[in-house]
């Protein structure tokens, strides 16, 4: 039986499809949206429109843009010979908040799963390597998710790459910045011990 | 009520902003799936305790016919670092792990299947090459586990052991009964199963014929002995079994026959397929 109007319902509903969003919350999200001015509302809906039609995938990187190919891509000011690989568009973020990186990146689309039944195929792997036939490209970093999905991409990756004769990175994995080490667990730790630099 | 639990970690999905729902194989309960809070914020107390492929000392809040259980602590027993940082004992290990997965029923104690893959793991993490043999090892192992041990060692018709019929070329392997039929008897066994299907059975029943015809695989001698070794040797010695490329094709197909068979709802495992093509491009190069 419905308590409420058919209209919050059905917002309810729509709202309930979204990540992480449980009936109780989406409910709780649609009474928000009938208290809120209608401006408000409309903008509200008029972006979620414009998201759809304007977003969109690059062409070489795979990363969410708006202008095909995106503003990385077409930035003269980042240095061309240089490919960051990324699980996600989220990652791309992520990295670009460090100001650290001037390379270029390529989004795989997820990372290897065998288990969840995601293989080589699945990724956009064959897009990577068209891309590193060009000339130019003198390093590849491996920056995936400090996880086993994210670990067997990079050693799969590695096994491709190695032979094509440009340099292989990966970044470090280990201790996160202020956490104390007598709580880490031993695979964090030896993993931070093999990866220590010279001071 | 508050439970601890030795188990090893089959895998893990993402749950709401920071959490994990994690399946595990444990030695008291079998497999069972389990909510860690907070396991992806950056400084959660389990570290990487919750990677699949982990053996783990497992608390939980345990209720039973609760679906989800609630994970309260997680420390590493054995982290297989190798496993973890070499390619082909990590699709190895996958294979055994989405094995487990598949096959398994949620809380259904077995605690010899643990100990077999646990072992498996071990071994996985010791061996030095040739990883793919302690998969076909587990596979043929668990069948027996779950009550489908083949017969390899003599023929199940005449009775005559492998040896005795070397020379005579392939026998058969019954995949529904999982026995073999030597060189002798095949042809045999061939007329009588045609007999029962065309001259005995009623006519309803013989357009499963060519369903019967493929539940038999042709077998060579060489690759039954292996299979023996397999199966029987024991699993630290495994690894160092030498077989040519025709053989390990055999018996990687012969396998995929037999628990077909016996587990209909059996999904080709993704993971030893990536295995066995890294396996294979690595010996073109």
């Amino acid at each position: 039986m419905i308590y409420t109007a058919e209209s919050v319902e059905q917002l309810t509903e729509n709202f309930a499809q979204l990540p992480g969003i449980g009936r109780k919350t989406a409910h709780r999200l649609a009474l928000f949206v009938v208290k809120m001015n209608r401006e408000d509302v409309v903008a509200l809906a008029k972006a979620l429109v414009s998201v759809k039609d304007k977003v969109r995938y690059c062409s070489i990187c795979s990363n969410i843009t708006e202008s095909d190919p995106c503003c990385i891509c077409t930035n003269a000011k980042r240095d061309r010979s240089v490919i960051c690989v990324v699980e996600e568009p989220t990652d791309v973020l992520a990295l670009e908040k460090t100001n650290e990186f001037k390379g270029l990146y390529h989004v795989l689309g997820g990372a290897l799963s065998p288990l969840d039944g995601v293989g080589p195929e699945d990724l956009r792997i064959k897009e990577l390597l068209k891309r590193l036939s060009g000339a130019g490209i003198e390093e590849i970093i491996l920056a995936l998710n400090p996880d086993v999905e994210g670990e067997a991409t990079t050693l799969y990756l590695s096994k491709l790459l190695k032979p094509l004769g440009m340099k292989v990175t990966r970044i470090a994995r280990g201790l996160p910045v202020g956490t104390d080490l007598e709580y880490a667990d031993e695979a964090t730790l030896s993993r931070a011990l093999e990866g220590r630099i010279a001071i | 009520m508050l439970t601890k639990t030795d188990a090893i970690v089959l895998k893990g999905m993402k749950y709401r902003d920071t959490s994990k729902i994690v399946t595990f194989y444990t030695r008291r309960f079998g497999k069972l799936k389990g909510v860690a809070k907070g396991a992806r914020q950056m400084k959660s107390k389990f570290g990487a305790a919750l990677e699949p492929m982990t053996n783990v000392a497992l608390v939980l809040y345990r209720k039973e016919h609760r679906d989800l259980q609630l994970v309260s602590q997680c420390d590493i027993i054995k982290p297989y670092k190798k496993i973890h940082s070499e390619f082909d004992r990590m699709t190895a290990a996958m294979s055994v792990l989405e094995l487990v997965n598949q096959l398994t029923h949620d809380e259904e104690e077995n605690a010899a299947l643990y100990s077999l893959l646990l072992g498996t793991l071990d071994e996985l993490e010791r061996a030095s090459r040739r990883f793919v043999n302690l998969v076909y090892a587990f596979q043929i192992r668990l069948a027996g586990l779950f009550g489908f041990e083949p017969s390899l060692d003599q023929c199940g018709s005449c009775g005559r052991r492998v040896d005795e019929f070397a020379g005579e070329g392939s026998a058969v392997f019954q995949l529904s009964k999982g026995a073999i039929v030597c060189p002798r008897c095949a042809p045999q066994q061939a007329q009588h199963a045609y007999e029962r299907e065309f001259c005995r059975a009623p006519s309803s029943s013989r357009g499963r014929r060519s369903e019967q015809t493929k539940s038999n695989a042709k077998i060579s001698v060489q690759t039954l002995r292996v299979l023996q070794r397999l199966f029987r040797a024991k699993l630290d010695s495994v690894s160092a079994l030498e077989y040519s490329k025709a053989t390990g094709n055999e018996i990687d197909a012969t396998l995929r026959l037999y628990l077909r068979q016996h587990f209909e709802d059996l999904k080709p495992l993704k993971s030893l397929e990536i295995h066995n093509r890294m396996a294979n491009r690595d010996s073109v190069a």
